[in-house]
């Protein structure tokens, strides 16, 4: 039936279909379904399928050593094998931002460097030769190490095993090597385009310097010494720090009684956890990162996500299988099976164990799609916000979840480790009880509901990783703007400078810059004159994660035997009295003796001070580097190495004085590259000095100085020098 | 030595699972009994199934292993066995169409349109443009039409929604391989969409589908340095023998190929008696034999023939630079005897010694001692087993480190085997390797269905997969030194490097 050859109005139309609808839906509602169609091979078998019978859960036991390590064991005979893992409550988020990578080292090492009884070496032969494995690693929140070998090896490889976990020795040369292989990996990082789009997504969803989304750099490995090792696994190795799992081919009785054995003289130790770093909210942003020798676009988009504990925690999981996951999906149907955009395209709403995990959709299209690609992407993630999910969807959403719910008992050590991950994490046991009821208690409105809470394309970051001149459109027509283009050039190392090899010449021209500077601040004769100090200087540090806060300082010295320094804080005052032989500090916690390796470093601090090094050309080697431009000034530039090896590159400017020092010191958290820069030079006394300074750490401006007031051969009170009383 | 401790514990568990869980079935027998454990159900029309039960937890896996890959492609036709491994997953007749009779007439339509237009395209420069458009209309037109018969990945869905895990497949030189593991109520549904997906494939969203493809190939070989790398390798390395093609196939081949191309690859190919099926898993003989008669007896026959042509013996050494952006790489690939021959043992040994773990020889040379790279191993595998592949070398060369200094520094460890050959500690160590590997590698249902697979298809005999060991024991020093000096010549070899860009070392 058409309307044009039975020319009747719209409206008799529309009747007459409701009409024939309501006789189709009666006719249904009298005749049994199958009756309808031939029933298909398919309906007969689904509707035959026997219910899925009941097993026997492997039973796991739970023990606890007096020392506090906690056991979860699971036999499983099957195969005469035996594994056993550790999770160690430990994590690269422990680790100092300039010494990034040093979790990881420890991790590495642990393995390869070995023990006192095994050393690496020695341990890659034996186990090798017994089909035996002993790993160990690092992750975020958490630290492992695991065995596996035949039960006929178990006690051997025990031994091996806990004396890793127990004694790593971390020697120097296998740190070398871990470093050596952590810097190839730093050089490598850019070669493949997806691992570019993974790790640059994550630093756009936690920041670049968050715990969670940053990396290793030339810079920060150099920074990192075998002690550094050695000391964040002695104070995060803990047998009360430790839960340990075993499945296999054993006797639980049994093997509680050998790891009770190998690991119960383990003392017990404190660990003070920081607390977890904050996270914010990721910001709506295009991003975008060049990459040469591609035809195709890596696409990451998304934001934070959840933690286990979300209220929305089972909605979400169901609209995972709608959104993201599998054939069944929205994307895969719509992006990659209907429009070709894609072979890979996923989304995912990670659940986090210990903090908020991303919400990622990914998708690698060839560069002729890529807009076209990330606006289909965003429309539907708009849409799951839009309109509730079909029942159909859901219905088959939460059937894969129920149906392959079995499948969460597929091994036994699989078990005890999620139960052992669930106590770890502090989730709660039961998760897996309840799980059935509450997949099938989800509806297309809590979905709803959970997607308009936790998805939101108007607020995440959109990353390109690919070749924007075959694009299909500029970034920019995706509405939020110009994208900000990623600059992912490896930082070169900055400790890596390597200094010429000296000539007599440029020895004897070095010489002769650094007596012109000693000329231009005064002379010899006014620097070896100054013997009482008195300097009042405001000091001002940018990177505190408080905003910039603003200390005065008072430095009083007695010749070079004696300093004194009072510091006014926001926080209170300060006094620091510094001798040869003795500092205290006095603080409102009250008064501290330094004497030893910390005295050394307090006086070691006073070297990187212009005035000094002037006093003591002697005591360098000094090198003319040729001239440099810093910050727009034209700098001769020398190389000053200490005795003990320090090196100090001097940049002197204008009529020879000090424009800049660069050299390396003691950062807030670990060694950093600092430059600091003079300025606004004076006459005090016969001798030049700068009222201002700016002090960069690794490239950032980290500090300035105002210095109020100097005063030269002044006489100070009495026993401002002496020990303070209590 | 604790085989009878553990035979004791085992035994007591089989008596505690009869005792308290009469549902459940009988825990596996020992591994050393596997062999006995194994049935074989062979049907009519050639199809192996092969069966070993596992009754811990009523879930099973399965593998369909297919004799057929990019060795089996006709030249110009590149990638059609991996696309017809995608086409395998887009339904049947029965699943995956609204209409089928509808569908089915216009692919046809479809099929007609193409091959007029396929053989427009074939003229290069002297195509008519007008004659191209014009077929580009009418086979757009039909492609709506089809597009709205469709229910769009309704066999992925329903495998999805059954509770199906771990679905996936893959396609190599000489094999398509189909596998995913289902909760063991899923039997009869399974074996009815095994069958079906080999028996009444559609084909359908064939042409949509090569989009895909090539974003796939983008992905794995032209957007990636070591991707492009390795295709250029493997294609020097053979000049004859097919293994020198990539199983993804040319790009040209992919853009022209043809649905009737792909329906008369599979009617050729997908035969009963060149696919072994293996299921592991909480599945009894009897249910499988029912069901196996049932479903996949009806699977017809097919008629592949084996490749002709053996790749000629190489006469001089082979080299592929690829001057990139990216870091060092290097592949060196030497020619060695197909899977079963007699001194692949041997050569097992000589791979494991000179380049797997970290006590082998190049590791602990290049990659420990000298600190020349972050890593480099040597294996055996690629491209295949089914015809004479390559014993391959992997470098990965350190920062500033040089690729000659990595790749001269192998040819002296292959060289110091040919001279001296190795030591009867390092050969032990090798043979219990070997053992532990062996039995580790039983462990999971899925990878037992597939090695159960390969050894039938590969060695020619499932049981030989239990007898490796046997000639693995019964290689000597003497043996693994033979070897290594047939096979390290340099007219032997093809290498394959990366090398950086001038002016752009980040």
């Amino acid at each position: 039936m058409t309307t044009h050859t039975i020319s009747i109005s719209r409206d008799a139309v529309l009747r007459l279909l409701g009409m024939t609808l309501a006789l189709l839906l009666l006719m249904g509602a009298m005749l049994p379904g199958e009756a309808l169609a031939k029933k298909s091979r398919y309906d007969k078998v689904l509707k035959n399928l026997p219910e899925l019978r009941d097993f026997q859960v492997p039973e796991v036991t739970r023990e606890e050593l007096p020392n506090g390590m906690v056991l979860y064991l699971v036999e499983d005979h099957d195969l005469p094998v035996i594994r056993i893992g550790a999770m160690i409550r430990a994590g690269s988020i422990h680790e100092p931002g300039a010494k990034t990578g040093l979790a990881d080292l420890v991790g590495t090492v642990m393995r390869s460097g070995g023990t006192e009884t095994y050393p690496g070496d020695d341990l890659d032969r034996i186990l090798e030769d017994m089909g035996a494995s002993v790993e160990t690693g690092m992750r975020e929140v958490s630290a492992s190490a695991s065995m596996r070998c035949l039960t006929e090896n178990f006690d051997e490889v025990l031994p091996i095993f806990a004396d890793v976990l127990r004694n790593p020795t971390f020697p120097q040369e296998k740190i070398d090597l871990a470093l050596t292989q952590m810097k190839t990996g730093i050089s490598r990082r850019n070669d493949d385009a997806s691992s570019i789009a993974g790790r640059e997504i994550s630093k756009l969803y936690y920041g670049a310097d968050s715990p969670y989304a940053r990396h290793p750099e030339y810079d920060t490995l150099s920074n990192i010494e075998q002690s550094d090792l050695s000391a964040f696994h002695e104070y995060f190795y803990h047998p009360n720090n430790i839960i340990l799992v075993a499945g296999g081919d054993f006797d639980t009785a049994e093997m509680a009684a050998k790891l009770g054995a190998i690991f119960g003289d383990w003392a017990k130790g404190d660990t003070y956890f920081p607390p977890a770093p904050v996270l914010s909210e990721t910001p709506m942003s295009v991003n975008y990162i060049r990459k040469d020798d591609v035809n195709q676009s890596n696409v990451r988009m998304g934001h934070l996500g959840i933690r286990w504990d979300d209220e929305y925690l089972f909605p979400l999981q169901v609209l995972n299988q709608i959104l993201g996951g599998g054939f069944s999906s929205r994307l895969f149907s719509i992006v990659r099976s209907q429009n070709e955009l894609a072979y890979g395209v996923w989304a995912w709403m990670i659940v986090g164990n210990h903090h908020r995990m991303p919400f990622t959709v990914g998708v690698d299209t060839k560069s002729e799609s890529t807009v076209e690609a990330i606006r289909l992407i965003v429309g539907e993630l708009e849409r799951v916000r839009e309109e509730p999910v079909t029942d159909e969807e859901l219905r088959r959403a939460k059937d894969g979840l129920k149906n392959s719910f079995v499948f969460k008992f597929s091994s036994p050590y699989s078990i005890a480790r999620r139960k052992a991950s669930y106590e770890f994490h502090g989730r709660p046991q039961d998760y897996l009880d309840t799980y059935l009821a509450k997949v099938d208690a989800v509806t297309a409105e809590d979905i709803l509901a959970a997607a308009r809470a936790r998805i939101h394309p108007d607020q995440m970051a959109i990353l390109v990783v690919g070749k924007s001149e075959d694009f299909d459109a500029p970034l920019s027509e995706l509405g939020h703007g110009e994208p900000n283009e990623i600059d992912i050039t490896i930082p070169e190392p900055a400790f890596a400078f390597e200094l010429p090899e000296a000539t007599a010449e440029t020895l004897a021209e070095g010489r002769s810059l650094m007596d012109g500077a000693v000329k231009a601040f005064g002379g010899a004769k006014s620097l070896s004159a100054v013997n009482t100090r008195d300097h009042e200087t405001d000091f001002t540090m940018l990177e505190t994660g408080m905003g910039p806060l603003t200390f005065s300082i008072r430095s009083r010295y007695q010749g070079e035997e004696s300093i004194r320094v009072d510091t006014n804080t926001p926080f209170g005052s300060m006094t620091q009295i510094i001798t040869r032989e003795k500092a205290w500090v006095v603080s409102p916690r009250g008064k501290q003796e330094v004497t030893g390796d910390e005295l050394e470093e307090m006086w070691g601090g006073e070297e990187n001070d212009p005035l000094h090094i002037l006093r003591h050309l002697d005591d360098y080697r000094i090198q003319s580097l040729g001239s440099e431009s810093l910050e727009g000034v034209e700098c001769d530039v020398v190389y000053l190495t200490s005795a003990s090896d320090d090196g100090y590159k001097v940049f002197l400017g204008d009529g020879g004085l000090i424009h800049a020092m660069e050299f390396k010191d003691q950062g807030q958290s670990g060694p950093v590259m600092n430059l600091t820069v003079f300025e606004d030079y004076e006459a005090a006394g016969g001798v030049q000095f700068a009222r201002t300074a700016k002090i960069h750490h690794d490239g950032t401006l980290f500090a300035t100085m105002a210095v109020g007031s100097v005063k030269l051969n002044v006489s100070h009170e009495k026993g401002i020098f002496a020990e303070p009383k209590d | 030595m604790s085989f009878r401790g553990s035979t004791t514990r085992r035994f007591a568990a089989v008596v505690l699972t009869l005792l308290f869980v009469s549902a459940a079935g009988l825990a596996m027998a020992g591994y050393e009994d596997l062999e006995n454990e194994v049935k074989e159900i062979v049907l009519d029309n050639g199809l192996k199934i092969l069966l070993l039960e596992r009754h811990d937890v009523p879930v099973f896996s399965f593998w369909t292993y297919v004799g057929v890959g990019g060795v089996d492609e006709d030249s110009g036709r590149t990638g059609i066995a991996h696309m017809f491994e995608h086409m395998a997953f887009k339904g049947t007749h029965e699943l995956g169409s609204k209409d089928i009779k509808k569908e089915l007439k216009a692919l046809d339509r479809m099929d007609d349109v193409f091959d007029e237009l396929q053989a427009e395209m074939l003229k290069g420069d002297l195509a008519d443009p007008d004659r191209v458009a014009e077929l580009q209309a009418e086979f757009d037109a039909i492609q709506d039409e089809t597009d709205k018969l469709v229910d769009t990945n309704a066999f992925g869905k329903l495998v999805e929604e059954q509770g199906g895990v771990g679905m996936n497949a893959m396609t190599s030189w000489d094999a398509t391989q189909y596998f995913y593991s289902f909760p063991s109520n899923k039997l009869e549904l399974w074996c009815l969409m095994e069958s079906d997906r080999f028996i009444n494939p559609v084909l359908r969203e064939f042409y949509k589908e090569k989009s895909i493809i090539l974003e796939e190939r983008n992905m794995r070989t032209e957007s990636q340095p070591q991707g492009r790398l390795f295709e250029e390798w493997i294609t020097t390395a053979y000049k004859g023998h097919p293994y020198g093609r990539p199983p993804i196939g040319h790009r040209s081949d992919i853009e022209l190929w043809s649905r009737r191309d792909a329906l008369e690859f599979w009617e050729k190919q997908y035969g009963a008696e060149n696919m072994v099926i293996a299921v592991v898993g909480d599945v009894y003989e009897k249910d499988m034999r029912r069901f196996a008669e049932k479903y996949f007896s009806k699977i017809p026959t097919g008629s592949q023939v084996p490749v002709r042509t053996e790749e000629p013996k190489q006469l001089g050494e082979r080299r592929v630079t690829l001057v990139e952006d990216s870091q060092p790489f290097m592949f060196i690939g030497y020619h060695i005897p197909a899977a079963r021959h007699a001194d692949r043992p041997a050569i097992g040994a000589l791979a494991d010694i000179l380049g797997q773990g970290r006590s082998s020889r190049i590791y602990t040379r290049l990659v420990k001692d000298e600190q020349l790279a972050v890593y480099s191993g040597c294996f055996e595998g690629l491209p295949g087993d089914r015809y004479p592949g390559l014993l391959t070398f992997i470098a990965v060369p350190n920062k500033d480190i040089a690729v000659a200094d990595v790749e001269a520094a192998i040819y002296d460890e292959a060289a110091k085997i040919v001279e001296q050959g190795i030591t009867d500690e390092e050969l032990q160590g090798y043979k219990t390797r070997a053992r532990a590997g062996f039995i580790q590698g039983l462990e999971g249902n899925g990878g037992m269905a597939g090695q159960l697979c390969w050894a039938e298809m590969i060695l020619g005999d499932w049981r030989a997969l239990f007898h490796q060991l046997e000639a693995i024991d019964a290689v000597t020093a003497d043996d693994v030194k033979r070897v290594a000096g047939e096979i390290f010549h340099q007219n032997n070899r093809t290498v394959a490097v990366i090398e950086t860009a001038d002016g752009d070392d980040s």
